[in-house]
């Protein structure tokens, strides 16, 4: 019964690919280090040209589910003095998190790669090349 | 000067229409179900803040709609993705804001860290490969635990429960002594987290604090120099996550984290079964080399005391130990008994005899403070020099065995000497009971049948049959032989020519599990049965290895599992 606990681990990444637009975002954004909510939501739609734009609903409803995977955790709270003065939850990238993020961001240059190869981008590709899907369920 | 007025109090207008837009919003986040908004509400609430601000900011008051607009339509978006969620979750309501409202919470929060303090950090697998049989059943203990509740995720309040499940573990010893009870925990996690409404069937997945108690717990191993994780290590772990609902739970039956801290120390530094409570500080102390002890060393050491006591006799000798060796009928050290040609029965009666009846029932006595006489100080530096001839970096029951049969003086050598035992006729009993251990191990895999593949399969199963114990299962179809090896799962064994090999991977049967073989492999390495040189594959399903056979030709392996019939 518990020998299952030897066996958990490395296989499950490529179980949870693709990921959801909103989700891998959110790990791009974290991928250069801590950010709070608010400012997850800004770099996401800096990063996407402004197309993709993260409500709270969505922004937290998907770092939540993140937080229960183990893709990020909550780093050390503290106010953010450019806001104001109150205590803002920071989180950041987990290892496991980071792989994870690898892993998708592989996938999609593989696909970007067949698109290439197929005469449907022409040369090196700009920007994440996710279509404006709103949202993106997760 | 008009001009400043006039903006202040537009600045006024603004502050108290954010404010009332804010209380609206807080009104529409009770369409979020509660998990979410207990986790994360306020947060909420700060984001749609800033984006008004932000909005208003550039654009001015028509900043506000367009800020009102993307909310509703995130809020349309996004309440049909939480709700099904909420329902599938059976996960009790509370937890989440439960632990974030935990008071340590904002203070230590700084401090964790994922990483192991060398820098890398450890698979899941590599952590529980250093587990010992007990601290694995904790594990599934606080999978059952978690089903009873009808939650579908072990949390650390589960990994508590099953700490104090695991009665002869020394986290179960510790507890116990801090008067943390099976029922109080579970009342305490009843009343805290409440029971999912629904059957959790299946496999259910640790939560990340979990999972960084085994990170923690795999740590303190470290730093102690245990070359094995316990369940005592499970619990400094616990201890020292500190946030979870164990930590509340614990806190709740007023016991304090530092002194589990202390007290689990305090049992590991004093020896197995001996918990002190009171006045221990007469206690003579334990031997240096208890710290390389394994948890089944440990274990019979403590059952050595507690035959002692249960005799009202103060000090444990070699027959005390040998009597708790032959009596944990699993053991090496007993398995080496049998393997030598004794009958337990025999050398028990024979113990008992020089001992005299126990006067209170094994289970009913107390632990407490037994000493150590002489003969077992001895048995135990013997044991430990045994346990260096041998190379092992640990001393099991096996060692013990070994060093009770070398102090001739004392009852235990006394006992296997009358019984016709000697110490190289023991030795070599004790590496059988090794191997038969070490094949049993192999057949631990939820995965009945492995197949491996390979171009020379005559060699390969003869090398197999030779090297391994494995008895002929009789070939089955041409070019497949089944070999099943002593007690353990049964070997498929294919020959395959080399173009084959790619073409006939595609039919291998679904649900197969890497890990699994990769155990049987780097045993087979252990063993010297196997070199695995290079990895070829590393697909979900199957790996490919590069073997030489016992001629140095190369022998290409696939190996891959069958799932059991369920």
């Amino acid at each position: 019964m518990a020998d299952r606990f030897t066996g958990e681990g490395e296989t499950s990444i490529e179980q949870r690919l693709p990921l959801t637009p909103a989700v891998f975002h959110i790990l791009l954004a974290l991928a250069e280090g801590e950010r709070h909510g608010y400012a997850i939501m800004r770099e996401v739609a800096d990063q996407s040209g402004g197309q993709m734009r993260l409500g709270p609903g969505t922004l937290y409803g998907s770092l939540r589910r993140m937080l229960e995977e183990g893709y990020i955790e909550e780093s050390e709270a503290r106010p953010d003095p450019a806001l104001d003065d109150e205590r803002r939850r920071y989180y950041r990238l987990t290892p496991y998190g980071r792989r994870v993020a690898e892993a998708e961001a592989a996938r999609l240059q593989a696909l970007t790669r067949t698109a290439e190869e197929r005469g449907l981008l022409r040369s090196a590709p700009g920007l994440l090349g996710q279509p404006a899907g709103a949202g993106g369920a997760l | 000067m008009t001009g400043y007025g006039r903006r202040r109090r537009r600045r006024a207008g603004q502050c108290g229409m954010i404010r009332l837009y804010l209380r609206i919003y807080g009104g529409l986040l009770w369409l979020y179900p509660p998990s979410l908004r207990r986790a994360h509400g306020e947060e909420m609430r700060q984001l749609f803040r800033d984006t008004l601000r932000d909005e208003i900011a550039r654009r001015g008051p028509p900043g506000a709609l367009r800020a009102w607009g993307a909310t509703l339509a995130d809020l349309a978006a996004s309440l049909p993705r939480e709700w099904p969620r909420e329902w599938r979750q059976a996960r009790p309501r509370i937890s989440q804001g439960w632990i974030r409202s935990y008071p340590q919470h904002s203070r230590l929060s700084g401090q964790r860290h994922r990483r192991s303090p060398a820098g890398r950090e450890f698979t899941m697998q590599e952590k529980f490969e250093k587990f010992t049989e007990r601290a694995r059943k904790v594990l599934s203990l606080a999978q059952e635990e978690a089903q009873r509740f009808n939650h579908n995720y072990i949390g650390t309040e589960h990994l508590l429960l099953g700490l104090v499940r695991e009665r002869d573990g020394v986290a179960a010893m510790v507890l116990s002594n801090l008067d943390v009870e099976l029922e109080k925990v579970r009342g305490a996690v009843e009343f805290i987290i409440g029971r999912g409404d629904r059957l959790v069937l299946g496999e259910i997945g640790l939560t990340p604090r979990a999972k960084k108690v085994i990170e923690l717990a795999v740590d303190e191993a470290r730093r102690l120099n245990h070359h094995y994780v316990g369940t005592e290590h499970i619990l400094l772990g616990l201890v020292r996550e500190g946030e979870g609902i164990a930590a509340g739970v614990l806190e709740s039956l007023g016991v304090n984290l530092e002194k589990v801290r202390r007290a689990t120390l305090e049992v590991l530094n004093q020896g197995g079964g001996v918990t002190p409570r009171g006045g221990s500080t007469s206690r003579p102390a334990m031997p240096a080399e208890f710290g390389k002890f394994t948890e089944r060393a440990r274990k019979a050491l403590g059952d050595a005391m507690t035959e002692a006591r249960a005799r009202e006799q103060r000090e444990a000798g070699t027959g005390h130990m040998l009597l708790a060796l032959a009596l944990d009928q699993d053991g090496l050290a007993a398995q080496a008994l049998i393997r030598a040609g004794l009958d337990l029965a025999e050398t028990r009666a024979a113990l008992e005899q020089e001992l005299g009846p126990r006067k209170t029932p094994a289970d009913q006595t107390p632990h407490g403070p037994v000493a150590l006489d002489t003969h077992a100080m001895r048995m135990i530096a013997l044991a430990a020099d045994e346990a260096r001839l041998m190379s092992d970096h640990f001393v099991g029951p096996e060692h013990l065995l070994l060093g009770i049969i070398r102090e001739a003086d004392g009852l235990g050598g006394q006992t296997l000497l009358a019984q016709a035992a000697d110490l190289d006729q023991m030795r070599f009993a004790c590496a059988q009971a090794r191997a038969d251990a070490a094949s049993a191990r192999i057949a631990r895999p939820r995965f009945s049948v492995i197949t491996l593949g390979c171009l020379n399969v005559e060699v390969t199963r003869a090398f197999y049959i030779q090297n391994f114990g494995a008895t002929d299962g009789g070939a089955t179809t041409t070019g497949e032989t089944a070999v099943r090896l002593h007690g353990g799962p049964d070997l498929a064994l294919r020959a395959m020519p080399d173009d084959q090999v790619k073409a006939s991977s595609a039919a291998i049967e679904i649900g197969i599990e890497v890990a699994d073989v990769l155990l049987i492999l780097s045993t087979l390495q252990d063993s010297g049965v196997a070199n695995i040189s290079e990895v070829h594959g590393n697909s979900a399903a199957t790996r490919w290895f590069t073997v030489p056979d016992p001629d140095g030709r190369t022998v290409f392996v696939r190996a891959a599992t069958q799932p059991r019939d369920a």
